[in-house]
């Protein structure tokens, strides 16, 4: 019986690791059949041109009553580590804050990003967890400017951000802004870097203890533009 | 012996058959041209194309179109409500289309192909848009607490809209001064200066004085007047740097940022200076617009000099005369 029990202990152990690891992308067998879109039409012959080669698009411009200029080269790429960021239970901890890793890089440009809410943080019954307002009641952090969140007795959901390009008001990783659920935010800036920039962005969940046994789940939309 | 033996194995065979890890996905996604520039006239149509990847793990994208507009004079922008859409866009893919989900596998790239239609009583000016490709998120299991991401990343589209057969491209420098420790009016110009070892803040503005977007380029550079010849130090690049309309764009090199660490980026000068020896300075900018041949130029001077050690000098001769005064009255009285 004693061995049963050991068995069924290390059985549910090994099982039940579910690990939030770094995405390997190899790990991955597809059986689907192949859906990519035959290849477009292409209606009118185009000519992209290189900013600094323009031949003579005057005559370009007269002829086909369009022009064409490629600014930039280089490609622009954004990576998110994890696209799902797993909680526990809210009555199980009040206080809780995660971490998801964004990388962007653009060669020769910089990039923006902007943050949005795009749906609230709730449970299927609609009970949610509000934007947060921060430690100085007085003070509050708003969706453009992050105060320090360190009271234990300010309930919500807020964001910081660190690393190279975070807006100035992230002054350290106590400073949290709420998301706005209307409108995107930029929250990071940087001007031509060659170099991949790691920024991490670090949720907060605090609510009272009294909070029952419920799930709650939101989405929160981000967008890379290149700096101009 | 044997009950030991059986217990092992079933151990084994029970962490053998076991799930492996599951993995968080991963989603990285590129667009190989993300700034495009597109004149038209006005009932015209013009089809270009963005090739977009997604490197990462198998996810779902939509496309759609957002609106720009420009935020401050340091290249950041904002996203603007899409209210009315002056410039009409299509997908000419089959089975792509804005706001339809397609499923892309890792590693696989997409060439849209998109057509730009500019309405015939549309007012001829410069719009700004971006292509937006934005993942779907992933479902979730019932019963988990979660926030879950979407991730978009865009590519612009500047569309000029001109019955004109030519638009004037041009640009000129605006502002083009430096900050030191101490500026002195000397004859009709200003004397800059500083101490060795000062980093000196420089700023550089660059116009543009025509009717459409405009791309300004060069570069800075430092050198040290040395009985009549001029000695290189330092060269810095000025990487194309989009600037709207009749505004003004503060230009910046791209040795700044990676130079320093993190958040003096957000509010920079457009270069700092750094000088390690005493001497008299002179700094010119040349800008190109859009690629043209024809340059803009500006220079300013300035002298760096041992200050603190000039200032201790003086305080010191300052402290000996008095020293030398004092001891003279003794003297005499």
């Amino acid at each position: 019986m004693k061995r049963l029990f050991v068995i069924l202990t290390l059985f549910l152990l090994f099982t039940f690791s579910v690990h939030a690891l770094e995405m390997q992308s190899g790990e991955y067998k597809l059986e689907i059949e192949d859906i990519q879109a035959p290849t477009p039409i292409i209606q009118e012959e185009i000519k992209i041109e290189n900013s600094t080669l323009t031949p003579d698009p005057l005559s370009l411009f007269e002829q086909q009553g369009y022009e064409i200029r490629t600014l930039d080269l280089y490609p622009f790429t954004i990576t998110l580590k994890n696209t799902t960021i797993d909680f526990k239970n809210i009555h199980e901890e009040h206080n809780q804050t995660r971490d998801i890793t964004l990388q962007t890089f653009h060669e020769n440009y910089g990039y923006q990003l902007f943050i949005k809410q795009d749906t609230p943080f709730q449970t299927r019954q609609k009970e949610e967890i509000k934007a947060t307002t921060c430690s100085n009641k007085f003070k509050p952090c708003t969706p453009q400017y992050a105060q320090e969140w360190t009271s234990t007795d300010t309930y919500g959901l807020g964001y910081n951000i660190q690393g190279k390009g975070s807006d100035n008001d992230f002054r350290n990783d106590t400073y949290y802004r709420p998301f706005s659920q209307k409108e995107y935010i930029p929250f990071a800036s940087y001007p031509f870097s060659s170099v991949v920039n790691d920024l991490k962005i670090n949720l907060k969940i605090q609510t009272q203890q009294t909070k029952q046994e419920q799930s709650y789940q939101g989405i929160i939309s981000i967008i890379a533009l290149p700096k101009l | 012996m044997i009950h030991n033996t059986f217990f092992i194995v079933i151990i084994a065979l029970l962490i053998y058959f076991s799930p492996h890890s599951i993995y968080a996905q991963q989603i990285s996604l590129s667009f190989d041209t993300p700034i495009q520039h597109i004149k038209i006239k006005p009932n015209k149509v013009v089809t270009t194309n963005y090739r977009f990847t997604n490197s990462g793990d198998p996810t779902t994208v939509k496309f759609k179109i957002i609106k720009i507009k420009q935020k401050d004079t340091l290249g950041n922008i904002e996203i603007a409500q899409l209210s009315k859409q002056e410039i009409l866009f299509k997908i000419n893919n089959e089975n792509i289309d804005f706001n339809q989900p397609i499923f892309m596998r890792s590693k696989e790239s997409k060439d849209i192909s998109l057509s730009i239609f500019a309405p015939d009583k549309l007012i001829l000016q410069d719009y700004s848009y971006a292509l937006l490709a934005e993942t779907d998120p992933q479902p979730t299991l019932e019963g988990s607490t979660n926030i879950r991401i979407k991730e978009g990343l865009g590519a612009y589209i500047f569309v000029t809209v001109t019955d004109k057969e030519w638009i004037e491209e041009k640009g000129a420098i605006s502002l083009f001064a430096i900050k030191t420790r101490f500026t002195l009016p000397f004859s009709n110009m200003r004397l800059f200066i500083g101490n060795k070892n000062d980093t000196i803040p420089l700023y550089l503005s660059a116009e543009n004085q025509s009717d459409t977007y405009l791309q300004a380029a060069g570069t800075i550079q430092l050198t040290q007047q040395k009985k009549n010849k001029k000695i290189p130090i330092e060269s810095y690049s000025l990487p194309p740097q989009m600037i709207f309309a009749h505004t003004q764009r503060l230009l910046q090199t791209s040795f700044l940022c990676d130079d320093l660490n993190g958040k003096i980026c957000e509010e920079p000068p457009s270069l700092l200076v750094k000088v390690k020896s005493i001497g008299f300075y002179n700094i010119t900018v040349t800008l190109s617009f859009d690629g043209n041949k024809t340059f803009q130029y500006a220079h300013l001077n300035f002298l760096i000099i041992p200050f603190w050690e000039l200032i201790a000098i003086f305080c010191t001769i300052i402290a000996l005369c008095i020293i030398f005064l004092l001891l003279r009255n003794t003297k005499k009285s």
